[in-house]
């Protein structure tokens, strides 16, 4: 018998899910939701706090919608706190579908991630609604 | 601020503490009539970035606290402060208090305020009264010249009784919006600001939203982000920082408003501020050219960035492609001993102390990640040892081409193994930097002339022998200089000269690093010691000892000849324990005296505490390891030699000396494949001192070297075994620990 | 393994999955987050004077485990090792911290979906708080599951181990 992965049963453990979580105890930059939703319709929920320790979870979530051919819709109305690396995931994930024809719809609004969008000078790039 | 600061926390106290260190020796080798202006310099700018770091990170009685030790900083660069021998002390002592608030916030503990603010208040005082004494005319406008570096300070301490400094303090840490008070407040300027952070600048957490915001605070601020370096969404790393900025700030800032925005970033980015054409109002005063702005960044830019340039390129860039692993370590293996550095109240080597944040061409990576590292090449040395093992059992040409490919990857292995041990070597400076300091106030206290002489500073060991040899060489040079250098009288009388010198030597001799201690004080007393211990009964009054073994009762626990205690040592602890940690460490120490004209102590130490040379030895289906520092010899009983002595079990003679026989296999429980002592085999193995036993074991298999594993991650320590090792087959052998069993076992015996 | 459950989706969110072994006639569950890894049974490097049940260490790719032999630690008759007997790499947390140990066990049978709900309290069997290492007590179809808090089961005794010599031959 082999090791079994942790990662296959996260998705219905609840344990699981917490022992994913990092140390801070804050959620994830995606949740939970967004994760049995991106496969299918329904929007891509960013968490609370996108930050650089939850970088690598958000990018490794968006890269599995990078070449979805359907528009995706990115929600942000929970987004309170967000920083210069999750910014850069995002702008580069908009960017690269953009050049390939693919849409990025909003859906929610988030002064922390449009602030940050216009003081990064990434506001013309991500077109977020006003 | 949106990183969770929290995780960079421990870099930052590393990196602080580290740049203490590196202001404490800056701060010892200031002179008090002529201070060097760079040195001065550097000890500004480690306090400044201390400053902006416990304020980045929330911690504000650092923050505060070193604010005013940097305001009276700038009082010394300015000129408009002499550097005395009273702000000499007053400015290490502000060193202890920064260590000690670091080290509370550290811990989360508490922060000694009163000390604290008692030594704010000092410095403000002190402050404060320079400037109230009457100064040459010509020493006013430097001074407002000065003041934009650390904006507005220096001009509200001055114009605030020292008694309000606090309420005054209050209103400083936050940026100085409109530039300092001693600028025109009123120019509006345009300015073109390139900011182009490296790679890591999220990893040191620094958030370049942090920075525009605050820029956008400064005055009007238009950005444009250059995607260009931002690779595609694949290729991208999620920790990099891949944008760069054109900014364009449009206000009444001074470019060290701009700059202090970027200090944190400092080292991590490439910083170009430029001026457009100054848009002068009414009111502006001519005076503040642009070249009086240029010069202020100097003081927080790396010394090599020339006063007028305003890019700031870090020295990390320019020498990262030689990273520490390859470059530097071979050169320091070489045991080269670059410029000895003399530390003294009369000799003052301006040699430049390293610029502490950016470590030039090297990485801070931690502990864990090398542990891993080295826990792999381990496992592959161990798998490598099998694929060997396995081939030797085949035949053919094919087999004959796959041993030669084994013995190509056993080459690589070895080289690998030891590239990555490398990787934790430190130079022993980390360890020396602290003497001189306490050279300096011991000699104060004792009223001694001292100079402390370091040589080899650069030699590098492992970190963790590095962490474990400080507190035994603490101990050799207070022993120097409190029972070995004489007072300047006697010296005089000597015809000695009246300063002793103790000389601090680190070199590596074949697979080891020797660190000696010497003095050239009066030397060792051998009668006394001789007198001492026959009075103690430690030696018979006929026994006629060799100078070596007089010096030997030194280390004896409780052995002190000191007559009259001293709260600097002499309490008869010491020796003992310091012998006892170079042991631990497998190491060795020796004592060479000359009486008049002084004493050396030279440790010998192995490099790393990662691998050890081992005999391994069977005891039934076991295998132990037992390291080879401890054995002496490995020999056959003859029944003959052996003897029952009553309430000491078996002994047998070695060498003029009866040595107690130890079984193995009874001590560790385990079933051996003979009881009978001369079927078997012993080892004759050594402890602390000259304790030596005899080790029986059913047979000798070989030596290797293995590489040491811990226990105690996840079980616990056992009396008599060191740690434990993987065997070229995957199996575990646990590794002897000589003195540890020789200790446990008298104690048992006296139990 | 046999009868593996199927892993359902549909578990309510509350239901975790546990590792059951068998041991003697009893069968066991642990913390599937808790198993590191499973593997079969080789000779171990004795400890000295370690407790009975600590049959010594091995090495899990580069780190010195640990073995407990779990049918000494709950005073089982002694089974001989074979080579289907199975190790069970555990993460124990600790005052201490985390410390990885292996449990001996005579086999592993399946990974199953347990609620909460049907966890049943242990019995208290007399004052002697033998059964403090129990969670729960879980009715299965065929045979009921004993829930073990390993925590407690080997943490308490072990994770702050140290063999002294000079206690004597105490194991």
């Amino acid at each position: 018998m082999k090791k079994r992965k942790k990662t296959a049963i996260a998705g219905t453990a609840r344990s699981g899910h917490a022992a994913r979580r990092p140390a801070n105890g804050r959620p994830p930059a995606a949740t939970a939701r967004s994760r049995a939703a991106t496969g299918r319709e329904g929007p891509f929920t960013l968490g609370g706090e996108c930050t650089v320790s939850e970088a690598a979870e958000l990018k490794s979530r968006l890269g599995r919608l990078i070449r979805v051919r359907r528009p995706v819709t990115l929600d942000i109305g929970g987004v309170e706190r967000i920083d210069t690396a999750a910014m850069q995931i995002i702008a580069a994930f908009v960017r690269d579908r953009a050049t390939q024809g693919l849409v990025v719809q909003w859906q929610g609004s988030s002064g922390a991630l449009s602030s940050a969008a216009r003081l990064l000078g990434l506001a013309p790039l991500l077109k977020l609604p006003a | 601020m949106t990183i969770d600061l929290a995780q960079f926390h421990d870099a930052f106290f590393e990196e602080s503490f580290e740049a203490i260190d590196s202001m404490e020796a800056a701060l010892l080798k200031l002179d008090v009539g002529a201070p060097d202006k760079e040195l001065i310099n550097t000890i500004f700018r480690v306090a400044h970035s201390i400053k902006g770091g416990s304020a980045t990170f929330g911690f504000s009685e650092i923050a505060s606290f070193t604010h005013s030790l940097e305001t009276m900083l700038d009082e010394l660069r300015s000129g408009t402060m002499q550097v005395s021998p009273a702000i000499s002390d007053l400015l290490l002592k502000s060193v202890d208090v920064m260590r000690a608030m670091l080290r509370a916030v550290q811990l989360k503990q508490p922060i000694d305020a009163q000390k604290v603010s008692d030594l704010q208040f000092d410095l403000e005082l002190m402050i404060a009264q320079k400037k109230t004494v009457p100064q040459k005319p010509d020493s006013a406008p430097p001074a407002a010249a000065a003041a934009p570096a650390a904006p507005a300070a220096p001009a509200a301490v001055a114009s605030n009784a020292p008694a309000t400094g606090t309420q005054a303090r209050a209103a400083v840490p936050a940026v100085q919006p409109a530039g300092g008070n001693a600028e025109s407040a009123a120019e509006l300027v345009h300015w073109r600001i390139a900011f182009r952070p490296y790679p890591e600048l999220f990893a040191r957490g620094n958030d370049p939203l942090r920075m525009l915001r605050e820029l956008a605070r400064l005055g009007e601020l238009q950005v444009q982000a250059d995607l260009e370096p931002l690779p595609a969404f694949a290729a991208l790393e999620p920790q990099s920082c891949y944008l760069a900025w054109s900014l364009e700030l449009h206000g009444a800032v001074s470019e060290s408003a701009i700059r202090q925005v970027f200090e944190w970033a400092e080292g991590d980015c490439d910083l170009q501020v430029d001026r457009l054409q100054p848009v002068l109002s009414a009111t502006t005063a001519s005076q503040p050219s642009s070249n009086a702005d240029a010069q202020a960044p100097t003081m927080t830019a790396p010394p090599a960035a020339a006063p007028s340039a305003s890019v700031i390129t870090l020295p990390t860039a320019a020498t990262a492609s030689t990273p520490n692993v390859s470059g530097a370590v071979p050169a320091a293996a070489a045991s080269a001993a670059p410029a000895p550095s003399a530390v003294s109240k009369d000799e003052v080597r301006t040699e430049l102390p390293m610029p502490t944040a950016p470590d030039s061409g090297s990485i801070r990576v931690s502990v864990e990640k090398i542990d891993e590292l080295m826990n792999t090449v381990g496992e592959l040395v161990i798998t490598q040892a099998m694929l060997s093992q396995l081939s030797t059992g085949l035949e053919g040409t094919v087999a004959e081409k796959l041993r030669g490919g084994l013995a190509q990857l056993e080459r690589n292995m070895r080289e690998l193994q030891e590239s990555v041990m490398r990787v934790r070597m430190l130079p022993i400076n980390t360890v020396f930097s602290r003497f001189p300091r306490m050279v300096r106030d011991l000699a104060q206290r004792l009223g001694k002339q001292i100079e402390l002489k370091m040589t080899g500073e650069q030699t590098e060991l492992d970190k963790t022998v590095l962490e474990k040899i400080g507190d035994p060489l603490v101990h050799l040079i207070r022993n120097s200089i409190d029972h070995g250098i004489e007072s300047p009288a006697a010296r005089a009388a000597a015809g000695k000269p009246p300063a002793g010198t103790v000389h601090l030597d680190a070199c590596h001799r074949g697979g080891n690093i020797a660190v000696e201690v010497s003095d050239d004080g009066g030397g060792l007393d051998k009668d006394r010691i001789l007198a001492k211990a026959r009075d103690r009964g430690l030696v018979g009054p006929e026994d006629v000892l060799s100078d070596e073994q007089v010096y030997d009762l030194i280390f004896m626990p409780g052995f002190s000849t000191v007559d009259k205690t001293t709260d600097v040592s002499g309490r008869g602890v010491g020796m003992d324990v310091v012998r006892r940690n170079v042991k631990e460490l497998g190491g060795k120490i020796e004592l060479r005296s000359q009486r008049g004209k002084g004493s050396k102590c030279i440790i010998t130490l192995p490099l790393t505490l990662a691998i050890v040379d081992g005999q391994s030895v069977a005891v039934g289906s076991e295998t132990y390891i037992v390291p080879l520092v401890s054995i002496v010899e490995s020999m056959q009983l003859r029944s003959s030699s052996i003897s029952r002595l009553s309430g000491q079990g078996e002994v047998f003679s070695f060498r003029g000396y009866y040595l107690p026989i130890v079984r193995l296999y009874e001590v560790f429980g385990v079933e051996p494949r003979t009881r009978a002592l001369d079927e078997g085999l012993v080892v004759v193995a050594e402890g602390e001192g000259h304790q030596r036993i005899g080790l029986f074991v059913d047979d000798l298999l070989g030596q290797q070297q293995v590489v040491i594993k811990s226990l105690e991650t996840n079980y616990g320590h056992i009396e008599g075994v060191s740690g434990a090792t993987i065997l070229g087959d995957g199996s575990v052998a646990l590794i002897l620990d000589v003195p540890g069993l020789i200790r446990a076992l008298s104690t048992r015996a006296a139990a | 393994m046999a009868n593996t459950t199927v892993m359902n989706d549909g578990a309510g969110a509350e239901s975790h999955q546990v590792l059951t072994f068998v041991l003697g006639s009893e069968t066991y569950g642990v913390d599937i987050l808790r198993v590191q890894e499973i593997r079969g049974w080789s000779a171990v490097t004795k400890i000295p004077h370690a407790p009975a049940h600590v049959l010594g260490v091995l090495n899990l790719r580069g780190s010195i485990v640990p073995i407990v032999d779990l049918r000494m630690r709950f005073a089982l008759e002694r089974a001989e090792y074979t080579a289907v007997t199975v190790i069970i790499v555990v993460s124990v947390m600790s005052a201490a911290g985390r410390r990885d140990f292996g449990v001996v066990v005579d086999g592993v049978s399946d990974v199953v979906n347990v609620n909460p709900a049907e966890v049943k309290a242990a019995p208290e069997l007399g004052a002697k708080g033998a059964t403090d290492y129990i969670r729960g007590l879980v009715p299965g179809a065929d045979r009921m599951i004993v829930l073990l808090d390993i925590d407690r089961l080997i943490g308490g005794d072990l994770t702050t181990l140290s063999s002294r010599l000079a206690s004597g031959e105490a194991a």
